[in-house]
């Protein structure tokens, strides 16, 4: 019988040591770190186009900006007041993009879908047309495919700058792992723009902190490549975690969605935790007139030009602060010696005070008041420490936490990539969505159905191992979150956060891995 | 260019180079040893699902396309018993080799017309089924493990039912699987070939098609799923005069699918199965074999396939009826007077659709094809009309 050598069944690594042997291998004696080539092309189109906005291409065109605009070693320095996102362009009206120059910034293309859905929108805005000079794309690393320009229709391409052109497929992913690595190193999720953040520094024991993160929550503990360690806090759909009903939109939906803070370590070696509410609730679609509320108003900056996606987004926003609340309520149980909590500062009023700011959500929420969101984080951080205070003297159940192995939870992740993948590639055959050209975006799985698969009986997993693979999946730059509009039930379209496989080079990735692994059990 | 050494997505590091191919020319080389054994035992009772040509027995496509599914999900299964062991190989921490199976099936299961199939789906287009990759390769010139002859008619259509599929094995089937398969992959395939050779083309069809009553109701609801469009055409049709050939034609033909899952293929699936389980001798294989196909009692005695199976006859008996009538309407002139091939079908069919209308309890439909019709012309009575439209609009989704 052959030996593993001789049966070529097993193929090659197609991952390995970095050995001439291997395929793998790529000689490289002293590379230009991705970080700085993104930066000199970046910095570069800053220098030359003197752009009056950046519009960077969500997600990771965003991820890139903000990474590049706080690196150590050479700050981009961009004033964040001038950046947008592509997903918060329709919450401007037209005023606010008129008479600017505007430079539109993604870090890779291949089929140019997302540009070109910008493009569309600010055509049918009149703010620009095919040719006209206040516009320049800048994309880093095109595909062979579109490296003549995105094709607009179909007599015309438009044209971009670019650092890598004419990339073939293993280039290009060659290129996408690299900048996926850097998001990495720079902590994945704390390069969103879509997430309030606050800070804390440890003093005393860190079982303690999980101890009282887990107090009315579900912990998972792991560690992230860089062996930087992650905490998902997940709440689940209980009594006490609902949000109010005001000055929530009506019609709003928090059960069965995604209610948790990302806990992250900032630096290895530090016991400092940058930690993350993330709560993002259906709502009902074309609904106007929100907010009503005349604070919320002011703190969302919501005049007369809202669509679906900044409700959805400015919803989000404020069901995050409610699950800060919660976090920090929890986190009120440990004495005070034990923590100090470092909240962000008001990038206007406290300028030059150090401390960190959120000027960055601006990409997401434009019209937000930032400085009334850090009084309000603020107030909710006093409120949540005395509520807290309170029940120190209530004696803690001793809870044994589950242990996760990070092996194990990697594998988990694998395999949810996997039957995403299935699921929504069995979705598009039996709706005969394959003839679709362009393919169907977004088109991702609701939370529910997410969870659902997790608690099929072949996988039996918690919600809050489900919830912690997303985070695995998020950061290794394999899934992706949409806002979705889906139709409930015989009509009535909700507005919700859908999450898919990023693109066709990770779809691409589990479709092979499926061919050569098979499909998990049952599935 | 200076690139970093490529490393990938590390969650995917157990992903390799140029395994694929071989995947695929070992599964199809595997599925042709069971054509051959299949085809190689003469004693079978004759079925339209498969033909004898020139001495050689071959398979018909639907039936060639439930085989690639069986042997799919039983090697799959197979895979998931050794498969953790089949990971430490790749990572040298064993050389466990010889008993283990080395592949899973890299096929995928894509829904048709007849059923889950097996082919590829890539995101990049339409899905592509095992028998139009077959006879790419043969058009190619790439691999001759089968012959697939399309319908004269339709030489580019390998998955029309009339295609027919023979295994070209050339020399003894053992020294066929001698290389490139482990030890306990070729006692499998020996083992499953001497089994599978015992079914009739309607058992591997039945066996094929059912796995377990989740599936299996899947698979119903998506014909109802799949009738809705036609039903709407035909409401449509008989509401402004239009014709009505072409939708109850398809409403029918989905509606018997329906049926047959429901309730048809019970016995041909039932006995099927007991012969796999009464001529497979290793414990290893029988338990896979389990694993895959659930217990006929299992998957139609659940009330979820009892209903749907009261469903898809109440939608058989009126698509049919609506069928006749349609068939009357389009061959009146061979019907009306002649003893053609028509009359004696039509016949035929209105016997059988009126009995299923009346078992039904639709009211007031005609039973006499005369009451059919507005006098001499081809337009329906309107009372008649309303009615089956009611009748459509009552067999809709609630």
């Amino acid at each position: 019988m052959q030996t593993l050598a001789e049966n070529p069944v097993w193929g090659k690594p197609l991952i390995g040591p970095d050995s001439p042997g291997s395929i793998a291998y790529y000689p490289s004696p002293a590379p230009v770190s991705i970080t700085r080539q993104l930066h000199t092309f970046l910095s570069g189109q800053l220098h030359d186009f003197e752009p009056g906005l950046v519009i960077v291409i969500e997600r990771k065109g965003t991820a890139v900006f903000r990474a590049l605009n706080a690196w150590n070693e050479e700050r981009l320095g961009w004033p964040w007041e001038k950046v947008i996102s592509s997903s918060a362009v329709g919450q401007m009206p037209d005023e606010f993009f008129v008479g600017r120059k505007l430079l539109v910034f993604d870090d890779m293309t291949r089929t140019g879908t997302h540009i070109v859905e910008l493009l569309e929108e600010l055509e049918k805005r009149a703010l620009w047309k095919p040719g006209s000079p206040n516009l320049r794309l800048a994309v880093f690393a095109a595909h062979a495919e579109n490296s003549e320009g995105v094709p607009y229709d179909s007599n015309t391409r438009i044209q971009f700058a670019c650092f890598y052109r004419y990339l073939t497929s293993v280039d290009y992913e060659r290129v996408r792992t690299q900048i996926i690595r850097m998001l990495q190193h720079a902590g994945s999720l704390m390069l969103d723009t879509e997430h309030l953040e606050v800070r804390v520094r440890l003093h005393g024991n860190f079982n303690q902190f999980v101890t009282a993160l887990s107090r009315r929550a579900k912990v998972v503990v792991f560690r992230s490549h860089d062996q930087l360690t992650n905490i998902t806090v997940f709440y689940e759909d209980d009594g006490i975690h609902q949000l109010p009903e005001t000055p929530f939109p009506a019609g709003m939906k928090c059960k069965s969605i995604v209610k948790k803070c990302r806990v992250l370590q900032v630096r290895p070696g530090v016991d400092e935790y940058s930690i993350m509410p993330i709560c993002f609730p259906s709502i009902p679609a074309g609904v106007e007139g929100w907010p009503t509320d005349l604070g919320v108003r002011e703190l969302l900056g919501y005049g007369g030009h809202t669509d679906d996606t900044a409700r959805f987004y400015g919803t989000g926003l404020l069901a995050a602060i409610e699950v800060l609340r919660w976090a920090l309520k929890d986190l009120g149980v440990l004495e005070d010696d034990a923590y100090t909590l470092n909240l962000p500062k008001d990038p206007y009023g406290d300028r030059g005070k150090g401390g960190y700011t959120l000027e960055h959500l601006r990409a997401m929420y434009p019209t937000l008041d930032l400085t009334r969101l850090t009084q309000i984080i603020a107030g909710v951080a006093m409120e949540a420490r005395s509520e807290g205070k309170l029940l120190r003297s209530y004696k803690q159940d001793p809870k044994k936490l589950p242990l996760y192995e990070d092996t194990e939870l990697r594998a988990n992740a694998l395999k949810l990539v996997q039957i995403m993948r299935l699921v929504l590639d069995r979705r598009v055959m039996e709706q005969g969505l394959f003839n679709e050209v362009p393919y169907p975006h977004p088109f991702g799985l609701t939370a529910q159905e997410i969870f659902d698969i997790g608690k099929s009986p072949q996988l039996g997993w918690e919600e809050e191992r489900t919830s912690t693979l997303f985070d695995i999946l998020i950061d290794e730059g394999l899934l992706v979150t949409h806002v979705e509009k889906l139709h409930e039930g015989e009509g009535a379209l909700r507005v919700s956060r859908t999450f898919e496989p990023d693109g066709e080079v990770v779809s691409k990735y589990v479709r092979h891995y499926t061919t050569q692994w098979g499909v998990p059990y049952g599935f | 260019m200076a690139f970093e050494p490529f490393r990938g997505p590390l969650l995917f590091c157990d992903l390799r180079v140029g395994r694929e191919g071989v995947q695929f020319e070992r599964f199809f080389r595997a599925v042709s040893y069971l054509l051959n054994a299949w085809c190689s035992y003469t004693k079978r009772e004759p079925s339209f699902d498969h033909t004898d040509k020139d001495g050689i027995l071959q398979l018909r496509a639907i039936a060639f396309d439930k085989l690639g599914m069986v042997f799919h999900k039983l090697w799959s299964e197979m895979f998931r018993q050794t498969e953790e062991t089949a990971h430490q190989v790749v990572s040298n921490a064993t050389d466990a080799e010889p008993s283990i199976v080395t592949f899973p099936s890299p096929v995928q299961e894509i829904t048709g017309v007849h059923g889950r199939g097996t082919g590829r789906f890539d995101g990049t287009g339409p899905p592509i089924y095992l028998l139009e990759i077959l006879h790419e390769l043969q058009m190619e010139n790439t691999l001759h493990y089968f012959t697939i002859t399309p319908p004269k008619d339709k030489p580019d259509c390998p998955t029309d039912h009339r295609t027919t599929v023979r295994s070209e094995i050339v020399g003894s089937p053992k020294a066929f699987l001698q290389s490139g398969f482990t030890e306990h992959e070729v006692s499998i395939l020996s083992e499953l070939g001497s089994a599978l050779k015992h079914l009739s083309a309607p058992q591997i069809r039945a066996l094929g098609t059912h796995e377990n009553a989740t599936k299996t109701v899947a698979d119903i609801e998506k014909e109802f799923r799949d009738i809705e469009p036609f039903r709407a055409e035909l409401m449509k049709a008989l509401a402004g005069g239009g014709d009505i050939y072409e939708p109850s034609s398809k409403v029918l033909f989905r509606a018997e699918e329906a049926r047959r899952k429901s309730m048809d293929n019970r016995k041909d699936y039932s006995d099927a199965r007991d012969r796999m389980l009464a001529e497979i001798e290793n414990p290893a294989i029988k338990d896979a074999f389990c694993h895959v196909h659930s217990a006929p009692e299992l998957i139609w005695d659940g009330n979820e396939v009892r209903d749907l199976a009261k469903k898809a006859e109440r939608v058989l008996s009126l698509s049919r009826y609506i069928y006749a009538i349609a068939y009357y309407q389009r061959h009146r002139e061979r019907i009306i007077g002649t003893e053609s091939y028509e009359s004696k079908r039509f016949a035929q069919l209105w016997a059988e659709a009126y009995a299923g209308v009346t078992k039904q309890s639709f009211p007031r439909f005609p039973s006499t094809i005369e009451n059919v019709f507005d006098g001499d012309t081809d337009s329906l009575v309107p009372e008649l009309k309303n009615n089956l439209i009611y009748a459509l609009k009552s067999i809709g989704p609630k």
